[in-house]
């Protein structure tokens, strides 16, 4: 028998460790963004990563694969989620469930949380049967919801919005831990209250359970677990050897009948457990992990390739952070704000926005608050100093926009009467709910002048879309990024209402309830 | 030592649930305690209440890491189990077939959705901050 590692040498990160670390941090390797509060906005996140990782994250560089499937399902109404679909079936067939042992940052850090030394729960009968649960939540949540509002037009992220604990940590409370980002505090309700708790006894069961989001509720999990008994890199048995002594299964902290079924993360802690040294994890034919026994005679071979395999893996790792976190031509600093009498409508078009159109230049968030009725900047006619900007008490930015159904919008026509400017988007699920309160407030206020912008990052037609509703107040396109002159960018929806004279009264990310509007809308026809 | 590290193992028990419970208390207080048309988070509230939790969590990181180091010097290591493993059944033929299909499909499935603009939908989704998912609303 092999000799067992003892003291503190035995408690060293594993390579299976390291990988996972590896993993989580080319997941999240734009490390700008925690600095500076902001997402990242490049065109690699057009790609999924394997494991699950919320794409909110201010470090993220790739997609969540889970969050790409609920929105794909939630407009499979206009187009199949072909994409989504082929990504995860390559994920599958390659990997299964290796992706949970190996490449999921949520696992590592349930595992981290495990190692803490406290009395453990280990496996039951009653452990086997709640892993089932996370099947139930990929039927309902992953699949049901957002298929279930398709017929109501509403993209509906049903596990991102009720569960993910991945999205509470890595997005909210990652993004908001900037104090860039403290205007965003204003947008968080009980919603956030509900997945915060759900955090915590994530956190806590972690510490008692192994992987207890892994084993119970991570439909992603339950996705790969279908692929486990075809995917190509996985822990093999070799039945020839195998005595069925029980050894591998009652070692695994996962609820597995037999190793590699479908809750198996092939993890390879069985490989040494093995007395006859049947199993292995395998890439094909190709054997990465085997028994001591059966790696002793091939040792210098293993450890070339390892070291190869280690040096190349570092090599990516490294470019990809230089590739992500050196300074670009976008990050350079914002123009000088401009005054009044100087504003210019075309020099108010939106800087260049890099690969995508989005700007990550622009401060996305809260960028005023609801002037009180008096309040200087609002009650006062603007002076002809009076700066340009995108902040309460600034002149708004002049603009113009093509309206859908013909003509166009320019925003210097609308001076003499308030107005409403809405940023929203098809794909946006809290712009398209508030979306009637705009039409009923047109409705009700005919003298005020409303527009709702698309943004220009357009998914489906939406001149189609809008014809399933009875809107009739003009919807327009945001052909030159209008949003980020309003210090808007990634983030929807956005109101502005400016007064009569074209000052901003309230410049606010996140939805508006008819009240506030109503509020807002009637203070500014007062104050101008 | 060994009973030193059981010992701590209570504690760092308690002190989870604790820290857990906690963590509940302030987000739900949070919310019950909201009023109706006023900021429910404000930096300040959170800052007190983090300050309320911060003792706590640092026992418990102590205790926790106190635990790991007598962990390592007593070599405690899980016991074995032995559980009998549910019957394999492998057919390679299938398995072989299975991965064809599924590879060519997954391929096929990629270059559509790209032709369909699911990979745009895919990027669009990913550089915009969804509000729902982080819990912002």
């Amino acid at each position: 028998m092999d000799k067992k590692k003892t003291g503190p040498r035995a408690h060293l990160p594993t390579r299976r460790r390291l990988i996972q670390l590896y993993a989580a941090l080319l997941y999240n390797a734009n490390l700008k963004g925690y600095i500076k509060g902001e997402i990242y906005t490049g065109n690699t996140k057009a790609l999924c990563v394997p494991g699950l990782n919320c794409y909110s994250c201010p470090g993220a560089v790739g997609a969540c694969p889970l969050g790409a499937l609920q929105n794909a399902l939630a407009s499979s109404g206009n187009r199949a989620p072909y994409y989504v679909l082929g990504i995860l079936m390559l994920f599958g067939l390659t990997l299964g469930r290796t992706v949970c042992g190996f490449l999921c940052p949520v696992g590592l850090a349930q595992e981290l949380l495990y190692k803490i030394p406290t009395p453990k729960v280990k496996k039951s009968r009653w452990t086997g049967v709640a892993s089932y649960l996370k099947y139930v939540i990929l039927a309902v949540f992953v699949i049901g919801i957002p298929l279930y509002y398709v017929s109501q037009h509403l993209p509906m992220p049903g596990f991102c919005k009720y569960i993910c604990p991945a999205g509470t940590f890595e997005g909210a409370v990652g993004l908001l831990a900037n104090p860039v980002n403290e205007p965003k505090l204003s947008m968080l309700n009980i919603l956030f209250t509900r997945k915060f708790i759900i955090l915590a006894l994530v956190f806590g069961g972690s510490v008692f359970i192994y992987r207890v989001f892994c084993r119970f509720l991570c439909p992603l999990g339950a996705i790969y677990g279908l692929f486990n008994r075809i995917n190509l890199v996985g822990v093999k048995v070799e039945e020839t050897k195998c005595t069925h002594c029980g050894l591998c299964v009652g070692c695994c902290k996962m609820d597995v009948r037999r190793v590699g079924d479908h809750e198996c993360i092939n993890c390879g802690e069985c490989v040494n457990v093995c007395p006859t040294a049947a199993i292995s994890v395998r890439a094909g034919a190709i054997p990465l992990m085997e028994h001591p026994k059966e790696e002793a005679p091939k040792k210098d071979k293993l450890r070339r390739f390892r070291a190869v395999g280690w040096a190349v893996a570092l090599a990516v790792l490294a470019g990809a952070l230089l590739w992500y976190n050196l300074p670009r031509k976008s990050d350079a600093s914002p123009a000088p704000e401009q005054t009044g009498e100087e504003a210019n409508p075309a020099d108010e078009a939106p800087s260049d926005t890099g690969d995508t159109g989005a700007s990550d230049a622009a401060e996305p968030g809260d960028t005023g608050e609801l002037t009180e009725p008096g309040d200087a900047a609002a009650a006062e006619p603007p002076a002809p100093d009076l700066p340009v900007g995108s902040e309460v008490g600034n002149l708004a930015p002049d603009f113009t926009v093509p309206l859908y159904g013909g003509g166009e919008l320019t925003l210097a026509d609308c001076k003499g009467k308030v107005t409403v400017i809405n940023f929203w988007a098809t794909w946006c699920t809290p712009c398209v709910k508030e979306l009637p309160h705009f039409q009923t407030l047109h409705e009700n206020y005919p003298d005020v002048e409303i527009v709702a912008v698309h943004s220009e990052l357009v998914t489906d037609d939406v001149e189609e879309y809008l014809s399933n509703f009875d809107y009739t107040l003009p919807f327009a396109l945001d052909e030159g990024g209008v949003i980020t002159s309003f210090g808007g960018s990634t983030m929807l929806p956005q109101t502005v209402v400016l007064d009569r004279n074209g000052v901003i009264v309230y410049n606010k990310v996140g939805s508006v309830t008819y009240e506030l509007l109503e509020e807002t809308v009637l203070q500014a026809q007062e104050s101008a | 030592m060994a009973k030193a590290y059981r010992v701590v193992k209570l504690v760092t028990a308690v002190l989870t649930v604790l820290l857990t419970a906690m963590l509940i208390f302030e987000a739900a207080d949070i919310y019950l305690g909201a009023e109706p048309g006023v900021q429910m988070y404000r930096r300040e509230d959170i800052g007190a209440r983090i300050l309320t939790v911060l003792p706590v969590f640092v026992l418990w990181a102590v205790s926790a890491a106190v635990g790991t180091v007598l962990r390592v010097k007593t070599g405690e290591r899980e016991k074995k189990r032995v559980e009998k493993p549910a019957e394999r059944r492998t057919d390679s033929r299938a398995v072989l077939a299975a991965r064809i299909a599924l590879l060519a499909a997954g391929i096929l499935f990629i270059g559509l959705g790209a032709a369909n603009g699911g990979l745009w939908d895919v990027l669009v989704k990913a550089i915009n901050i969804c509000t729902e998912c982080i819990g912002l609303g």
